[in-house]
């Protein structure tokens, strides 16, 4: 049985808006181990991300948040701001979407690699160059002398890509969080990506929160996979009992809409935050809705082996 | 066009023949046609040779020249501190923008900077220089250029001009923040742990600062022309009042020498920012796609 | 990754609140220029002692020649407004122009005219300025010309990067499918989408033109007959006022000025600030 690295438990995330408040993520409780690898998948605007950033403690400070995370015991929402930058980045990192925009225009790769290291008092420059170097070369950079001493817009969607992973991994977190890595990727990274992915539990026995709305990308490569709409965990499980079983229609729905299980999309939008419907928040998608769904939201009960909202 | 050349420098009192007034044109080649008057005119700046005002008794580039050092450590040193502090309270407004010495600061830059030059000047000088005697009445120095003497004098016009240039590049800097801040790279490098005193001074503030480098080659204008106003005020004697004398006595050599000047300040200003643009953002660099 | 551009850009629910100060301010003061009668005690020319003090009878004191003060500064305000808002109004009509045809038509046309903007643009103004005033010694209507002449390129600059970015955008080529000709084009579909760029910008013209005013009014470079703030500044020193520390004669005008500056420049800072967090969230 192995420890429990991250536990989030009954998070929701309100942010204030334009208006109304907006609803990202509610009620969210799941549990990650050490080395275990979780995927969190979901159309866009689910919520996904949202819970990365709140368990990175990067939100901004109006957004409401209540509910508990704790890595390692510790909790996060507890800690002050200056805590926070010792427990981010050697215990937890990210790894961001959009690579190129993730790093600083103005200075160099290999300055915005070891300069971490430096602050957190890892080692000092020199040293800090050095396992720079290594960590570029063992990423598959040819030439980490030129990579270190080059600008980010030098460089390529996949190439920023792997620097930021190098940058994450450099500091050997036990937790990293990998937000939409196949974005802008093209075909042929996908594999080194999923390698790279996998390495980082097998090497450091680190844990993985993958988020991603690629399903096939989440069955190779996560050991569970917890699927969430408009801000709820709808399905959780293993990956391959989820994916091949699916227990709630609209994993049913994802599943089936994967283009070698015949491209069937599910009808429909998925809704607006502020304009959430009453009930079961899938109902109106679904084709199983029974006129109970209408008003009845199911519960969820994260302790199974296979909780689902709804089974059909 | 009002107010002949002719005419103006050699005074209105004095009566003229008409052979005597075509004498003096052809002298001055007057009667020669434009381009030709301008060809000479850049012939004899090559050489050297401003021309020479008759109104003032001395060549031209004597009477800049002399005026030219007071002109520019009145704006340089004025450029220098308003823009160091507002790149410093900028980023501060900016970075914790909801604080109320943030808002406190934005909405006093925003007064500020609507009070024209004159008018900041005026206050100024009514205020400490007539009610309150605290400095002196008017020039550079009392009795010899002395450096304690000369900042004492200029202390109320640099502090004037400064506060201008301080109120109206704080907003900017703080806008420039503002915007940095919802970029991606500051939450990566927060994600690594970084402090967030180091993302603001190392990270966002080499990003934020350069809307302000390429203001300050376009504002080198208006600050000129700021300083001309403080100088009126503060009746010191630089390129600004030297100007001014020049108009209200139609004195064209001097005008033609200092609008020359001017240009060529200006000229200047805009290359030193754009060779200080490109040391700060290594992407002007690139010939890319 | 071309999104579509709405084509009436759905208003987000702005709150007019905080604009609600300065737009009152700058009403007092048009209100005031348009009909100065209703609010001045006496017409401007009218003669009493000179250099009276404060009085009932005389808010602000009388000057040299004996004109009341108070009502002096009422009617001043009609130029100084008229002033500043035609120079603004003048100022972005011609940048929306240049920048509409520039981003319109692209190719030499647009190198051509962008290429005057940056001689405009590099030119010192208030220099320039001060030299033609010198030389014109401008009334009302030619100052404005010339404000206005100095002032466009950045709105020009500003209009002419949005219309090359609507430009390509796919409901323009849909119009242009359908047979629309370009004017009907551009009046109908482009100007609405520079509409909200061209409100800030025009109000940022206006108290710059207002600030140009007054600083030529005071260095006496305008027609002297003008009655504006500026003038009236201008005037107390020449005459004397400040010497003998007279400050009812300048500080309302310059309060004035700086008032309506401050109120014009607030209603462009809180438009900024209101699309901002639309932005953000």
């Amino acid at each position: 049985m192995r420890t429990t690295l991250l536990r989030v438990d009954d998070l929701c995330v309100t942010f204030p808006g334009a208006g109304e408040p907006v609803p990202a993520v509610r009620n969210v409780s799941f549990a990650l181990a050490e080395g275990e690898r979780i995927a969190l998948v979901g159309e866009s605007g689910c919520g996904k991300s949202v819970i990365a950033q709140a368990v990175m403690r990067l939100l901004p400070p109006e957004t409401a948040i209540s509910g508990s995370v704790r890595l390692n015991g510790i909790d996060i929402f507890a800690q002050s701001e200056t805590a926070m930058e010792k427990i981010r980045g050697v215990q937890m990192g990210m790894v961001f979407q959009s690579p190129e925009r993730a790093l600083n225009p103005v200075y160099r790769i290999g300055k915005q690699l070891t300069d971490p290291l430096v602050i957190h008092g890892i080692c000092d420059r020199t040293e800090a160059k050095k396992r720079v170097r290594d960590v570029l070369g063992s990423l598959g950079f040819t030439d980490p002398e030129w990579m270190m001493k080059a600008y980010p817009w030098m460089c390529s969607g996949g190439m920023c890509q792997r620097v930021l992973f190098a940058a994450v991994l450099l500091l050997h977190p036990q937790l990293v969080i990998a937000d939409e890595p196949t974005k802008g990727l093209d075909a042929d990274r996908l594999g080194e990506l999923e390698e790279m992915l996998c390495a980082v539990s097998e090497r450091d026995g680190a844990g993985l929160l993958l988020i991603t709305h690629d399903l096939g990308l989440a069955a190779r490569t996560a050991d569970r996979v917890i699927v969430m709409y408009s801000g709820l965990i709808l399905e959780s499980g293993p990956s391959d009992v989820v994916l091949k079983n699916p227990g709630h229609p609209y994993t049913r729905g994802l599943v089936g809409s994967l283009p070698e299980n015949g491209f069937t999309p599910i009808p429909g939008m998925s809704p607006a935050l502020t304009d959430l419907p009453s009930g079961c928040v899938f109902h109106p998608r679904c084709p199983h809705a029974l006129e109970r769904c209408r008003t009845e939201m199911p519960d969820l009960c994260m302790d199974e082996e296979h909780p689902a909202r709804c089974r059909i | 066009m009002p107010g002949d050349p002719v005419m103006a420098f050699v005074g209105e009192d004095v009566v003229l023949t008409p052979e005597l007034l075509d004498h003096l044109n052809t002298r001055l080649g007057l009667d020669k046609p434009l381009h030709e008057q301008f060809s000479m005119f850049l012939q004899s700046i090559l050489n050297g040779d401003f021309g020479y005002s008759y109104r003032r008794h001395d060549t031209v580039a004597a009477l800049i020249l002399e005026r030219l050092p007071w002109t520019l450590s009145l704006a340089v040193t004025s450029t220098i501190i308003g823009y160091a502090s507002a790149v410093v309270f900028g980023s501060y407004a900016g970075w914790h923008a909801e604080r109320r010495a943030s808002r406190g600061l934005t909405v006093a830059a925003l007064c500020i900077s609507c009070i024209p030059a004159f008018l900041l000047g005026l206050i100024l000088y009514a205020v400490f220089v007539y009610q309150l005697r605290w400095f002196p009445f008017k020039g550079l120095y009392t009795a010899a250029p002395d450096l304690l003497d000369v900042m004492w004098h200029m202390a109320l016009p640099v502090f004037a001009l400064s506060l201008l240039i301080f109120a109206r590049n704080l907003l900017i800097m703080r806008g420039s923040v503002l915007t940095e801040k919802n970029q991606l790279y500051p939450q990566f490098a927060a994600s690594l742990g970084t402090p967030q005193s180091k993302i603001l001074y190392g990270h966002v503030m080499k990003n934020a600062i350069l809307p302000i480098i390429t203001h300050i080659a376009m504002s080198f204008g208006s600050i000129l022309s700021g300083a001309l106003f403080v100088e009126i005020i503060f009746s010191l004697n630089g390129m600004g009042l030297l100007m001014y004398k020049a108009l209200t006595a139609l004195d064209y050599p001097v005008l033609s020498g200092l609008l020359l000047i001017l240009g060529i300040m200006v000229v200047l200003a805009n290359i030193a920012a754009d060779v200080l643009y490109g040391i700060v953002d290594p992407r002007v660099w690139r010939t890319d796609k | 990754m071309n999104t579509a551009i709405r084509y009436f850009p759905a208003f987000p629910r702005i709150s007019w609140k905080p604009y609600l100060l300065p737009l009152a301010l700058i009403s007092v003061f048009i209100l005031i220029s348009a009909a100065p009668e209703a609010f001045a005690p006496y017409r401007p020319n009218k003669l009493f002692d000179p250099y009276m003090e404060l009085s009932a009878e005389h808010i602000l004191g009388t000057d040299d020649m004996g004109r009341d003060l108070f009502s002096l500064l009422v009617y001043a305000a009609r130029n100084s407004m008229l002033i500043g808002f035609a120079s603004g109004a003048l100022a972005v009509s011609i940048g929306v122009a240049i920048g509409l045809v520039s981003g319109w038509y692209r190719g030499l046309l647009d190198d051509v005219l962008m290429g005057a903007t940056d001689v405009v643009l590099i030119i010192p103004k208030i220099p320039l300025a001060i030299i033609l005033a010198a030389y014109l010694k401008p009334g009302p209507w030619i100052l404005i010309l010339v404000l206005g002449l100095l002032s466009w390129e950045g709105v020009a600059r500003v209009i002419r990067s949005r219309v090359l970015q609507v430009r390509s955008a796919e409901f323009i080529l849909s119009a242009q499918c359908l047979g629309f000709s370009r004017w009907y084009i551009m009046t109908r579909e482009v100007l609405p989408v520079i509409f909200p760029l061209i409100v800030p910008k025009f109000v940022l013209m206006t108290a710059g033109a207002m600030l140009s005013e007054s600083s030529l009014s005071f260095l006496g470079l305008t027609d002297t007959t003008m009655l504006s703030w500026g003038t009236m500044i201008s005037e107390s020193f020449t005459y004397s006022g400040f010497i003998r520390g007279m400050w009812n004669w300048w500080l309302p005008p310059a309060l004035c000025i700086i008032l309506s500056i401050l109120a014009v420049t607030s209603i462009a800072f809180i438009h900024e600030r209101g699309r901002r967090v639309v932005i953000q969230s």
